[in-house]
């Protein structure tokens, strides 16, 4: 017996470090046609959040203000 | 009157609970507090509805895109805000005004006040599907309202308290509140802090047993707070956790198509108490064949529409599913209700392929089909699939040095290549196909009666959908009615077209392999073959398979085949067995539809991510995904019994038909098998 969806709320029987890693094997042998994949930042990215993303946001909501201010600072500054 | 800030919902309920004696009334925020949505941003929900919109115009002779809806819906709401602000503290704005003022601007004088009804039911219908309960502190509601308490709902929205308390209502929730609050109804709202005071007023609450739950700090915090209503504001990082994740898949999904399909994936994902405990083949159906069969079906529709075909007759027995899918799906895909009617159609190779043969005899093709399987082997095999009588035919093939036992197919032990051209002779043999003409006639007749009752011959052009693989049923049936000057256009679809034997494309009968097809070279949605059973088991209906039409004293019925025999208990177990795949397909349809809908994606965006889906399910699998998914029995009438050589079948084995030992320990067995299976699929 499984959950639909994992604690991470990630797909159960497809997670995405099975994705990423096909991704990346697809990057040398011809596996299909998966219109660019990934790609390497974002695929990172979802990664990180997937396996950190509980914990760290347990602690950043805490901190949510602050963040937001210094969000919109570094929306300003671009 | 204090204002505590909670990080974890938990700990709120528990402390909502501790201190539930000092409180007469609770009320709560509702969304993002009672109710959470699947989408990150509440503004992505109005988008189909502008495309529900901007094809309603389109019925009218009106051409609005549906981009161009949306920024009218911002302006007038907008407007009707700022105007809101000149006599109010709050900018609020009210949706049935405003929704009604952005149609009469699209629709001028084609206006009726109907559309206004069919715009709201879709979008609370979207919102619906986009909002899920809160499992904790649905919980608590019920502990709340059985003690006595005053449970309100109080929201700062532009729905008005009717719309809202159809959402709160489809949530599961309106029988545990007293009433439902909307700043829609008053322009007062709760960031302002004036809702509190009016709610006060118009309901005689005490402000010192006045409990708020919200998950906005000034909202639901300072402003109750202000007013000496003691108020817990949920911060929680799961839920801002979630959020991230959909933002970031919906996001990548507009600059990278792989992250389309996944986007969808994500947003179909069950949420709170959805989340139950599954059957592993019940999570393959959900996350894996679900999505694909869905966007399979949306494709057909989009065609449909495209073409202007008026039926789609869903082949049975795969188009079972098909059809349910359908039927989940369409009405929030395609709200418009432009769509051709459906019907299913009880058809079978087996039934059909005698009938077939009513006008044009038995053709070379055909009898390469009845060939193609391996245990097929001789003229019994013909005879029995095409329903001919052998001893009438004995004489022709006697006429031609054959007999019903001279071994027919390469395959099998006896075989020899002048058995085949003496059977091109006899198929050239004219007054050999005056009796198979003769033999199938009746069959012919009945299928035309059926297909008659079921107005095949009222429309000018039909879908037809399948599974596939090489189209067989689809050609049998245009053999079947193609002398006909009333036969429709028939634009197949199958969900992979493998076309073994080349499918004769005419203007009048054409098939496209929707998820594969060998016409377009795919290599990982070419995956498909290794597991095609799979697929054809997964989506089977429960019923046994229909064997022939057969005219009657008055009329015609369908014969099926028997379940009790062994074939027949066999079936049946398969279809136990995948039943419960079988349910993860259908509840995944209707998640399908509403993500599909909100995201506005098809199946060429879905592509490259299930291309993913089906290499690394069918070629790249766990041994433990293949020992839970494929199949036990896979039963099939057009198969014959003849043991075909093993020579002759050597190297045939696929990945899908390894030992658990193999698949766990041989070495580099999928990365052979996938070189072999590039290798095929390159020369072929």
């Amino acid at each position: 017996m499984r959950r639909l969806r994992t604690d991470d709320f990630d797909l159960d029987g497809n997670r995405f470090f099975r994705v990423l890693k096909f991704n990346l094997v697809d990057k040398l042998l011809p596996i299909g046609n998966f219109r660019a994949g990934t790609g390497l930042k974002p695929g990172l990215v979802l990664l990180f959040l997937h396996w950190f993303g509980r914990p760290l946001f347990k602690v950043l909501i805490r901190y949510e203000p602050h963040l937001h201010r210094l969000y919109l600072k570094l929306g300003r500054s671009k | 009157m204090a204002s505590e800030t909670f990080h974890s919902l938990g700990k709120l309920i528990s402390w909502g609970r501790s201190h539930a004696s000092e409180f007469q009334t609770i009320s709560f925020d509702l969304f993002d507090t009672l109710l959470i949505r699947r989408i990150h941003d509440p503004d992505q929900v109005k988008l189909p509805v502008a495309r529900y919109i901007s094809s309603l115009a389109k019925q009218k002779g009106i051409s609005r895109s549906w981009r161009w809806v949306q920024n009218l819906r911002d302006e007038v709401e907008q407007n009707q805000r700022r105007e809101t602000g000149k006599t109010c503290a709050d900018h609020e704005a009210c949706y049935p005004g405003f929704m009604e003022e952005t149609l009469k601007r699209i629709f001028g004088a084609h206006y009726e006040e109907r559309l206004l009804d069919q715009v709201t039911r879709y979008e609370l219908d979207m919102e619906s599907r986009m909002l899920v309960p809160r499992k904790l502190l649905a919980e608590w509601l019920e502990e709340l309202k059985e003690s006595g308490k005053r449970v309100i709902i109080i929201s700062d929205v532009y729905l008005p308290a009717s719309h809202l308390r159809i959402l709160v209502g489809n949530a599961g929730l309106l029988h545990l509140v007293e009433t439902v609050i909307s700043s829609a109804d008053t322009f007062r709202a709760k960031a302002s802090g004036e809702a509190f005071r009016l709610i006060q007023e118009q309901f005689d609450i005490d402000t010192s047993s006045w409990l708020h739950v919200g998950d906005n700090p000034i909202s639901d915090g300072l402003r109750p707070q202000e007013f000496g209503i003691t108020s817990l504001v949920i911060k929680d990082g799961v839920e801002k956790f979630r959020k991230a994740l959909i933002k970031r898949y919906v996001n990548y999904s507009k600059g990278r198509p792989f992250y389309r399909g996944r986007a969808l994936q994500q947003l179909m994902l069950p949420l709170e108490d959805e989340n139950v405990e599954r059957d592993d083949l019940y999570v393959e159906g959900y996350n894996f064949i679900g999505p694909m069969v869905g966007a399979f079906v949306q494709h057909v529709a989009e065609e449909s529409r495209r073409l202007g075909l008026t039926k789609v007759f869903f082949f049975s027995r795969e188009g079972y599913t098909f059809k349910k899918v359908w039927e989940q799906c369409m009405p929030i895909l395609f709200p418009d209700g432009d769509l051709p009617e459906v019907e299913y159609l009880y058809v079978s190779r087996m039934a059909l392929a005698g009938a077939a043969c009513a006008h044009e005899g038995l053709t070379r093709t055909s009898a390469s089909i009845a060939m193609l399987p391996p245990g097929n082997k001789n003229f019994h095999d013909i005879c029995r699939i095409f329903q001919l009588d052998q001893e009438r035919l004995a004489p022709h093939l006697q006429r031609h040095k054959l007999s019903a036992d001279t071994c027919l197919s390469p395959l099998h032990e006896g075989y020899d290549q002048k058995h085949s051209v003496r059977l091109m002779e006899l198929l050239e043999d004219e007054i050999f196909q005056q009796e198979v003409r003769f033999q199938t006639a009746a069959a012919n007749h009945a299928l035309i009666s059926y297909l008659t009752d079921l107005g095949f011959f009222n429309h000018e052009q039909i879908a037809a959908v399948d599974i596939g693989w090489l189209g067989t049923i689809q050609r049998f049936l245009f053999n079947a009615v193609k002398h006909r000057s009333d036969c429709p256009r028939i634009h197949g679809y199958v969900f992979g077209a493998t076309r073994g034997i080349p499918f004769d494309e005419t203007l009048k009968n054409s098939l496209e392999g929707v998820m594969y097809d060998r016409h377009r070279f795919d290599l990982a949605a070419s995956s498909i073959l290794y597991a095609r059973d799979v697929f054809e088991e997964a989506c089977r209906a429960p019923h046994p398979t229909i064997e022939k039409y057969q005219l009657t004293e008055d009329g015609y019925e369908l014969k099926f085949r028997t379940s009790k025999d062994a074939t027949g208990m066999a079936e049946q177990e398969q279809d136990r067995f995948f039943s419960t795949l079988q349910q993860g397909i259908f509840d995944a349809a209707r998640a399908y539809g509403a993500a599909s809908a909100l995201l506005g994606y098809r199946i060429e965006d879905y592509r490259p991510w299930f291309n993913y889906l089906l290499t690394a399910k069918l070629a790249f699998p766990k041994t433990r995904e293949v020992l839970a998914i494929r199949h036990r029995h896979h039963l099939d009438d057009f198969h014959g019994t003849g043991k075909p050589m093993k020579e002759k079948l050597k190297g045939q084995e696929s990945l899908w038909d390894q030992s658990g030992f193999s698949l766990r320990f041989s070495p580099f067995l999928r990365s052979r098998m996938f070189w072999k299976h590039i290798r095929t699929v390159i020369k072929s």
